[in-house]
């Protein structure tokens, strides 16, 4: 594995902030820089958030717009702000990790099925086929059944869901990588079939795995959302965007719209940022 | 040993109903340069596949140095012994490399898995084989993309011999390279048969390249070895009509192109 | 039509017919391509001179990177997306350059086509061969669809391929390169041009394909008094099937010469090696002479001679400026030392 840290390394030693400018293009690098800001503020959130995320105060309880809440109070008198703050981090953590269990057994599964080809190709390609028919929705949901309401059910559920997301399209570019005559090369020297997995296709098929799981990313945010909004994932107390569109709901027939229209935005901004990026980075994948 | 670094007998090979090959046979002395010479869907190609194990007879039998080769599964330590017999050179030079890996990696690669060499020895020895193919050492750092196309071609020339084979099986390695660049490769490949004694494989659809290159060849058409001979004489004065209608085919000084009857 | 019993073999009374016909179909001056990279251009064809005489075939030969296919494709304009064209092609004393698109695209259609490398990339595969034969009869020739028709037939009988109405229907993924390819030349004589641009058109074909595909473009350009630039890498090829030829190298002609005369008495350094080079199917040498180094592309030669660095005639006085074209015993040569030299040819 040493190889793969050495070719990581290798690849940032070339990265040059303009090149990789030049390569998003400009809606490219306002997306890679609205999700830099957003991940400033998440990491920063004890820091930066003015007040304590769940600490109820009744004077602010549906308060609108002020000088000192800029977005006022839920319905308990939380400041919406810092629960914006807060929030991102349930928001986004959960989608980062299901991406991470996609994408490791999405790629594992995918380079097995275009090397070992034939039955094992067939079984694992059927299975990819099921599993991106049904909705992300109906695993969480069954996940939660199995497991009880929380964030680890849901997790678990969507990183099935989008293992063929991932899978899919790094088979079909998998298979490519292995018909090169470099590949041929590689075996006719006697090298393992998994050294050159690890070492030949692996490198060269990074860019389409980044590119692929960076724009479920976004997909994942949405379906994490929605299940809290359905109340199946994070549960309250806790901040998160998802809920916060709930209680916001409320909030806004009571006159206090900022929650939700708040958490709302942040959610479409934040996945339409990493589907850009994502998109952008398929597209550099395919000049290499 | 053997006198013979391959002896194929009655190789066949079908993809689903298509025959791709069939019974072809042949042998190759060590130091022999041998050339199978064909069109387009041919065979030759599939024959040089299943020499160096890419792909399975079908029926038929195939013995490097004198050991037959059986197919199925076979362990990695059997694997490396049967590199070191056998190694191909391919006709694309832009893809036969891996084009994350620098030139240097390439051979050292080859040589880690075949020698038990200290990183020191290894590098060492990776600079010779660059520099016997023609390569300088600033090479060694390079990208593929950084180098002409008859330079790749010498970086896959240098990795295949790495490994010290018996026997180098060049698959159209010289067709996708500018003329000025082929006679460059053509003399590489001479001297290394000179210096080491290696024997060759030449599979190629470019008759006066097989003349340069080859004592014997077979000529294929339509999956059967349908001439063969030494290949002077061959090319003399070819017996088989295939043979003489490809020899006539060849551009050359006072040639005219001909149609045959109509399709 | 006494062109058309035109004997290749003999250049002297090719040329003196030529003089007799008015003057050279196309007329390239000083024809130069470069494309943008960053803020400078870099220059992929320079200073082409080069005339084709009504009826001829000339020859462009030259390795990867020489600017051969570029100048071709200039001629049609289908140049590269910002890429400027200087000097002046002149086409039946029309001048070309400059011209407007609609204009250029009537003349693309009518007096000048393009046989390709790769018939398959330029014939649209959801369409049947015989649209493709008629589509530009009928759009640019206004011919009745069913005469067109006919007419596709029997240009697929010139180019040997028998059952025409069959082949008709079918889709170009049923036919063979060498069918395909003969498709194309069918498809170029449908709108019977003055010049035909043959690009590499049997590289992609096997030796006997190439042989029959030259003969029928040979045959039928020349029953038809079509002129054709023959654009290859292949100077056997070239020789055996064109009146002059022309060698490129690094973006420039180097040298111009009746065919026979060129493999004979080369008379710059590049075409000899390239000669020499090329294996042979006659004789075996211990080891082939060889041209060191690699083909230059016109932006990566320095400002002497671009050949010079390769050149086993070399002299430091080579590296001092592009040396000028001089003519010398009926060729055109941009070598300093043309004069000086006996190179060796065809044996």
């Amino acid at each position: 594995m040493t190889a793969v840290a050495t070719r990581v390394r290798g690849t940032l030693g070339r990265f040059s902030p303009s090149r990789a400018a030049r390569a998003l293009g400009i809606p490219g690098v306002a997306a890679a820089a609205l999700i830099a800001v957003v991940l400033t503020v998440t990491l920063l959130a004890p820091v930066l958030a003015p007040y304590d995320p769940d600490q109820p105060d009744l004077f602010n309880s549906l308060a609108g717009s002020s000088a000192a809440h800029p977005l006022g109070g839920d319905a308990l008198g939380r400041d919406v702000l810092s629960r914006l703050m807060w929030g991102a981090r349930t928001t986004l953590s959960g989608p980062v990790l299901i991406i991470c269990l996609s994408t490791v057994v999405g790629t594992a599964l995918a380079v097995t099925a275009a090397w070992a080809g034939g039955k094992v190709d067939a079984v694992v390609s059927r299975l990819l086929d099921v599993l991106f028919a049904v909705p992300g929705i109906v695993f969480a949901l069954i996940t939660v059944a199995v497991l009880g309401p929380g964030v680890t059910g849901v997790v678990l559920g969507l990183a099935v869901a989008y293992t063929p997301y991932v899978a899919r399209v790094v088979r079909s570019a998998a298979l490519r990588e292995r018909n090169m005559p470099y590949v041929a090369a590689a075996w006719v020297q006697g090298r393992s079939a998994f050294a050159i997995c690890v070492r030949h296709l692996l490198p060269n098929l990074r860019p389409i795995i980044v590119a692929q799981s960076v724009s479920a990313l976004g997909f994942a945010v949405i379906d994490l959302a929605a299940i809290s909004f359905l109340g199946l994932g994070v549960q309250p107390p806790t901040a998160d965007w998802g809920l916060m569109v709930k209680s916001g709901l409320d909030s806004a027939t009571r006159g206090q719209p900022l929650e939700a229209l708040g958490a709302g935005l942040l959610i479409v901004l934040v996945v339409a940022a990493v589907i850009v990026l994502g998109d952008r980075l398929g597209k550099e994948g395919d000049q290499r | 040993m053997s006198d013979f670094v391959i002896e194929a007998a009655g190789l066949r090979k079908e993809f689903g109903q298509a025959v791709a090959v069939d019974d072809v046979s042949f042998t190759l002395s060590r130091g022999q340069s041998l050339a199978v010479v064909g069109e387009s869907g041919s065979g030759k190609t599939t024959v040089a596949r299943m020499l160096v194990g890419l792909e399975t007879p079908s029926g038929g039998s195939i013995s490097v140095c004198g050991r037959p080769r059986r197919g199925g599964r076979v362990s990695s330590a059997e694997r490396r012994r049967r590199a070191r017999e056998i190694q191909i050179v391919f006709q694309d030079p832009y893809s036969s490399l891996d084009k994350l890996q620098r030139i240097g990696d390439v051979v050292e690669t080859s040589l880690a898995l075949h020698f038990p060499l200290t990183p020191a020895e290894r590098r060492r020895r990776a600079l010779e084989l660059l520099e016997a193919v023609g390569l300088a050492e600033r090479h060694a750092s390079m990208l593929p993309r950084q180098l002409s196309g008859g330079q790749r071609q010498r970086v896959a020339i240098a990795r295949a011999i790495a490994v010290e084979p018996e026997v180098l099986v060049l698959d159209e390695a010289v067709a996708a390279l500018d003329v000025s660049i082929q006679a460059q490769i053509l003399n590489l490949l001479a001297d290394i048969r000179e210096r080491s004694g290696i024997s060759y494989v030449f599979i190629s659809h470019d008759l006066a390249v097989v003349h340069q290159i080859s004592d014997f060849a077979v000529v294929m058409s339509g999956g059967r070895i349908v001439e063969r001979g030494d290949t002077r004489d061959l090319l003399r004065d070819p017996q088989e009509e295939y043979t003489q209608a490809l020899r006539a085919a060849v551009p050359r000084p006072g040639w005219k192109p001909t149609r045959r009857q109509p399709a | 039509m006494s062109l058309l019993k035109r004997e290749r073999d003999q250049p002297e009374e090719s040329q003196a017919e030529k003089g007799l016909s008015g003057g050279s179909l196309l007329d390239l001056r000083g024809l130069g391509l470069a494309v943008p990279a960053g803020r400078d251009w870099r220059p992929l064809v320079e200073e082409v001179d080069l005339s084709i005489g009504r009826g001829e075939a000339v020859g462009l030969v030259g390795e990867s990177g020489s600017g051969k296919s570029m100048t071709a494709r200039t001629i049609l304009g289908l140049t590269p997306p910002g890429a400027r064209v200087t000097g002046d092609i002149v086409f039946d004393g029309i001048r070309v350059t400059g011209m407007e698109r609609r204009a250029l695209r009537g003349l693309r259609a009518r007096r000048i086509a393009m046989v390709f490398q790769d018939p398959r990339a330029h014939i649209n595969p959801v369409r049947s061969i015989g649209d493709f034969l008629t589509e530009a009869m009928i759009a640019n020739l206004g011919v009745p669809a069913p005469e067109a028709r006919a007419r596709a037939v029997r240009l697929l009988s010139d180019v040997g391929i028998a059952d025409g109405e069959r082949r008709m229907r079918q889709y170009p993924h049923e036919l063979s390169g060498g069918l395909l390819q003969r498709v194309m030349i069918a498809s170029v004589l449908a709108v019977e041009p003055d010049l035909v641009l043959a690009d590499e058109p049997t590289t992609a074909l096997d030796v006997t394909t190439q042989s029959e595909v030259m003969a029928i473009l040979d045959e039928l350009r020349r029953e038809r008094g079509m002129a054709m630039l023959l654009i290859t890498h292949d100077l056997e090829l070239a020789a055996a099937t064109c009146d002059r030829l022309a060698v490129m190298y690094a973006g420039r002609i180097v040298e111009t010469q009746a065919a026979g005369a060129l493999t004979a008495t080369p008379r710059h350094p590049y075409t000899s090696g390239l000669m020499l080079s090329r294996p042979s199917i006659d004789q075996v040498v211990h080891r082939l002479p060889v041209i060191p180094g690699r083909p230059l592309a016109a932006f990566e030669a320095d400002d002497g001679c671009a050949f010079a660095p390769r050149c086993a005639h070399a002299r430091p006085y080579c590296a001092d400026g592009r040396p000028a074209v001089v003519e010398l015993e009926g060729a055109r040569v941009a070598c300093t030392r043309a004069g000086e030299l006996t190179l060796q040819g065809e044996s």
